[in-house]
């Protein structure tokens, strides 16, 4: 990527997380683009939200699957199937 | 807590040692239920597929070098048997290519936006876009699902994820962009219906 990205390109980018893995002059084209691009700004923020509500979701209830009755089910069942 | 990565641990599993089969699955139990909740199965199909995945490791133990974690061997067996559910279910995974092309149709030749994105832009998310999330990510596939699982709440490596889903890295960003322009269009189509 030599001059500015185009917005298919920051977009790529964005939503394959590659942006933080890029080359700092690419990384600097980048957020460059999106300061003087309000359709790549919002889709860079609607990326930034998916991630943490994935997160959110996903991480929510760590305590939920601590089942000691789920385990001692089936250790019972592999022991005597 | 104690790990099983211990070479002294996984011999007294091989040597069929009193005690190291239930510690094996007492310890692991809980995040192979987490994943498969959030592969999408019930509750009862989480469970049984962690049985299904302790016992395929016991029967085949000796393969299991310790190379890689074993949460993460055990993971891979969970992911293929969940596949073979699926496939016994005729539940085949959609390989999502014609959200990408979708996608492409909102650029010109250019490369820039001839369909730009519309739904919530605000900083903050709130209750209601974490709501509208969560139900859109239920549209994705079990690999996408599994592959946010591991990043996100087992912390895993983008080279372990690869080895869990037996796909390569470029297979890997190709999954993860397609789940991430599905999440966000499925966003933006709901938002704006709400509003």
């Amino acid at each position: 990527m030599m001059g500015m990205p185009s917005c298919r390109e920051v977009t790529r980018m964005l939503a394959e997380e590659e942006f933080q893995k890029a080359p700092r002059r690419a990384r600097w084209m980048v957020r460059l683009h999106l300061a003087m691009c309000r359709h790549c700004s919002r889709f860079a923020r609607q990326m930034g939200f998916i991630s943490r509500a994935l997160k959110t979701a996903l991480t929510r209830h760590p305590t939920e699957f601590n089942r000691p009755d789920i385990a001692e089910r089936i250790i019972a069942r592999l022991k005597h199937p | 807590m104690a790990h099983f990565d211990t070479e002294t641990e996984l011999a007294a599993l091989k040597q069929r040692q009193n005690g190291a089969m239930e510690k094996l699955i007492r310890e692991h139990t809980p995040a192979l239920l987490a994943a498969g909740f959030a592969m999408g199965f019930s509750q009862a199909d989480a469970e049984e597929l962690a049985q299904e995945t302790f016992s395929a490791f016991l029967e085949a133990l000796e393969r299991f070098e310790g190379h890689s974690q074993l949460k993460t061997y055990l993971f891979g067996i969970l992911y293929n048997k969940a596949a073979d559910w699926r496939r016994k279910r005729r539940k085949e995974e959609s390989l999502d290519a014609s959200v990408e092309e979708e996608f492409e149709k909102r650029f010109n030749a250019a490369g820039m936006w001839s369909a730009p994105p519309k739904g919530p832009e605000e900083l903050a998310l709130n209750a209601e876009m974490q709501a509208l999330i969560e139900q859109c990510a239920q549209g994705l596939s079990a690999s996408q699902r599994t592959a946010f699982f591991l990043k996100e709440a087992e912390g895993e490596s983008a080279e372990e994820i690869c080895n869990v889903l037996g796909v390569s890295y470029t297979n890997l960003r190709v999954l993860m962009y397609r789940a991430r322009i599905k999440l966000r269009e499925c966003l933006e189509r709901n938002w704006e219906k709400r509003s």
